[in-house]
């Protein structure tokens, strides 16, 4: 091809397009350097952006479960609180009983029958405990209180005792009436079934199922609830009668402190669970938010570079499209 | 050889000179035209008798690259049909959004996800609940959109059909016209360089729409085709024809007869497809976006609403629905019919029953939909169900995805990475004729104005004019001195 003459247009279009494309570019590439993403994804990922939609749904779940974990780990603590509590309480009493009806004094058997009242009521407000106004030990029923309050348990297991003749005798029915379906169960549990397992890691299902029905908490609060009874005059008169009542109830007590254990353990067996779901989520986190790197992250240095490059590429533009303007033959002329 | 002849050729030479500084002036006026054919003054030598005498102005000659305009042509409306493909998907890519984005449709379906557990681990939060409500409305709202913009950009495809028809109709007459004026231009020998610049700029303005073919024919006039064999202009000007319609629904296809096809001269042709006779330009373009990008999108994003729909209305998940009610997402506040699903995802409401903004219940979310009364405030057991349904793996009924079950959200990122996929791939073609259109482009206007070139030749039109002017004024001197004898 033999030139003559090329258009002046020619020379131009050349020019605006190849400044234009690294006008293009130059933004492309500060967006990425700024934002550390690359700034079209799907490009990026050649257009498949399912795996990018998988691990974002994956850490907005995690994010979702570390909420529950840490709600629930907390939830799971006041519980251990609460359950100490009445062990504390039971275990204390049960040598005052066991003391009182060695003593043969019918003077301390009133004191400790006093002591078992006040025991009692500790024992059932820490049932009662609300966790973030949540009643901790009612099961599903989270907007009640667990159980009826110390007097009202008082006031019902006066009517089971009335007219028992023996220690063994008022032992038998109070017992009885605390493993009976219609009788606390009814009568003074407020709260509902236990609580649903509740995801807490992919997969993976915790449940604070301890609820105040537990056979555990009801044995101890039965024996706590024996003594007290003396107050209200049950085997009055009965000196002996008395006496054996809390020997029975110290014994009872110091039975009971295995199951106690147990059912502390259980539910440390819960909380160990959610700090290993708690963990294990962190992990996966961090490696996910790795992966949405590796997927849609720029190399730093790279975009920097290219930067630098598509800039020096526009300013040669810029002297070329100075030094052409000054080339024309009318200047010279 | 006689003094007068001298004097003849002397003064021709003039005439020429200033023609020639004519169609400089002319030309360097002209640098920056576009579609303006640089001119060029053809001269032979005159002949008078048996001897030459002076010179003779032929013509003035039109510089065009014929081939390179052609190409330029074709290149330029495959770009356009490309990009008015690119256009639609870039746009509906970005009403969906890229998943890593809190609101995109993943995201939207990631949130509800997260409420879900959340919720299920307090059941008796009024604000965990209210938030599962939102999530769950602004899925719909999501989709309600998606399918509108859809909707509104087939709407647009339609209107852009209408006018790019209108177009078409009155440049092909008055390419028509003007072609009848270059004819009788040619024919009297006048210059019809300037008219020869409209025509290629009428052209140019439609070969974008519809890819043409130009065959020259008698007396400088054109004929032209589409690429596929249309005959657009022979001598008289074909008509397209086209119906608009106000607003596109979901409902509407050219199929089902409610969307107008395209006339060539009252006779219907095919619009879409490789044989159609508009094939290749930015209306194949239009169409292709009204009656298949558009419909198919619309199509999956339907099959999606639909997943999302059956997951929530099985009994299995809400224990107190009877099969065939509605579950948390519902068609327009009833129960999804399989025989109704184009159009779902604009009808998509949130249950009312559990919707506070439309006088529902939270406790509904926690107790079922069908629940008279609120239950145990912590039991979580539906909560957790609907978490489980939202995950499990379920084969989309409808929509031609791939066969295999799947969550939710990863059915989501299936649709927006086919969408992408596809934006992707028209962006590379149109690239690609975009590149090419502007290399043939430079091409044909090397063949323009060259400022410097036009100077050099002003250069020696004043050298010939003041010669010209001197051997007149010999000339005239010679005749002095018979006078003078």
């Amino acid at each position: 091809m033999s030139i003559t003459s090329l258009g002046d247009l020619a020379q131009s279009i050349i020019l605006r397009r190849s400044s234009a494309d690294a006008k293009a570019q130059i933004q492309k590439l500060s967006t990425e350097l700024t934002t550390g993403l690359a700034s079209d994804r799907a490009a990026h990922l050649s257009g498949n952006l399912t795996p990018l939609a998988g691990v974002e749904a994956s850490l907005a779940r995690l994010k979702g479960f570390h909420t529950v974990t840490s709600d629930m780990g907390l939830t799971a603590g006041v519980m251990q609180t609460v359950l100490s509590t009445v062990h504390d309480n039971a275990s204390e009493l049960s040598s005052r009983l066991l003391a009182a009806a060695s003593s043969f004094s019918p003077d301390q058997v009133a004191a400790v029958a006093q002591e078992s009242v006040s025991r009692l009521d500790t024992a059932m407000s820490a049932l009662n405990t609300r966790y973030g106004d949540r009643s901790v030990f009612a099961g599903v029923a989270v907007n009640q209180p667990a159980v009826i309050s110390s007097e009202d348990l008082l006031d019902l297991l006066q009517g089971v005792v009335a007219g028992a003749t023996s220690a063994q005798d008022a032992e038998a029915r109070v017992t009885g009436w605390f493993n009976d379906p219609a009788g606390f169960a009814v009568q003074a549990y407020r709260g509902g079934r236990p609580l649903e397992g509740v995801l807490v890691a992919p997969g993976e299902t915790a449940q604070l199922d301890v609820t105040a029905l537990d056979p555990e908490i009801l044995q101890t609060l039965g024996a706590i609830a024996l003594p007290a009874l003396i107050t209200r005059g049950l085997l009055a008169g009965q000196a002996s009668g008395q006496a054996d009542l809390a020997k029975r109830a110290g014994e009872r007590l110091l039975e009971g402190a295995t199951g106690r254990a147990q059912l502390a353990a259980r539910l440390g067996t819960t909380e160990a669970q959610l700090d290993g779901a708690a963990t294990r989520n962190a992990a996966e986190t961090s490696a996910l938010e790795i992966a949405r790197v590796d997927l849609i992250g720029v190399d730093s240095f790279e975009t920097a570079t290219r930067l630098e490059a598509t800039q020096t590429q526009l300013e040669t533009l810029y002297a070329l499209t100075a030094r052409m303007q000054r080339l024309n033959l009318v200047d010279y002329l | 050889m006689t003094i007068s002849g001298s004097l003849s050729s002397a003064l021709s030479g003039l005439t020429a000179a200033s023609r020639a500084a004519e169609i400089v002036s002319s030309n360097i006026a002209n640098a920056m035209t576009e579609g303006y054919g640089r001119r060029e003054l053809q001269l032979s030598a005159r002949v008078v008798g048996a001897g030459g005498q002076g010179v003779r102005i032929n013509g003035v000659l039109r510089v065009t690259n014929p081939v390179a305009i052609a190409d330029r042509r074709l290149a330029q409306a495959s770009n356009g049909e490309k990009e008015a493909r690119a256009a639609f998907l870039r746009r509906l890519e970005g009403v969906i959004g890229s998943p890593d984005l809190p609101g995109s449709l993943s995201g939207r379906i990631a949130a509800l996800d997260q409420a879900l557990i959340s919720a299920a681990a307090r059941p008796e939060s009024e604000a965990l609940l209210s938030q599962v409500a939102n999530a769950a409305s602004n899925i719909t709202s999501h989709l309600a959109r998606a399918s509108n913009d859809i909707q509104a950009a087939r709407t647009r495809a339609d209107d852009q059909i209408r006018s790019q028809v209108g177009l078409v109709n009155t440049t092909l007459a008055r390419i028509a016209e003007l072609n009848t004026e270059i004819r009788s231009n040619s024919g009297t020998g006048r210059d019809a360089s300037s008219l020869m610049d409209q025509r290629q700029q009428a052209i140019d303005q439609i070969a974008a729409i519809i890819p043409l073919r130009e065959i020259p024919g008698d007396g400088g006039t054109v004929a032209l085709y589409s690429s596929t064999g249309a005959t657009l202009l022979e001598g008289r000007p074909a008509v397209l024809g086209f119906t608009p319609v106000g607003a596109i629904s979901a409902q509407m296809t050219i199929g089902s007869g409610a969307l107008s096809g395209l006339t060539l001269n009252g006779r219907a042709i095919s619009a879409s497809g490789e044989n159609s006779l508009i094939a290749g330009g930015s209306l194949a373009g239009n169409f292709a976006v009204r009656d298949e990008l558009g419909v198919q999108a619309q199509g999956r994003l339907d099959a999606v609403a639909r997943d999302l729909v059956e997951r929530f209305q099985d009994p299995a998940v809400d224990p107190t629905l009877a099969v065939g009610d509605a579950g948390l997402f519902t068609d327009g506040g009833l129960a999804f019919d399989p025989g109704n699903e184009t159009g779902l995802s604009a009808r998509l409401r949130m249950n009312a029953a559990a919707d506070p903004l439309q006088g529902g219940q939270l406790w509904r979310l926690r107790d079922g939909l069908g629940a008279a009364a609120p239950g145990a405030v912590g039991d979580s057991s539906l909560l957790n169900a609907m978490g489980a349904a939202l995950n499990a793996a379920r084969e989309p009924v409808s929509g031609g995805f791939m066969a295999g079950g799947r969550s939710l959200s990863v059915l989501a990122g299936d649709y927006v990475s086919a969408i992408s996929s596809d934006r992707l791939s028209a962006e590379s073609e149109a690239t690609f004729a975009l590149g090419k259109a502007e290399a043939l482009k430079t091409i044909e206007l090397e063949e323009g104005v060259d400022t410097d070139a036009e100077m050099q030749k002003l250069l020696m039109i004043e050298q010939s004019y003041s010669a010209n002017a001197k051997v007149i004024q010999m000339v005239g001197e010679m005749i002095q001195t018979l006078i003078g004898l």
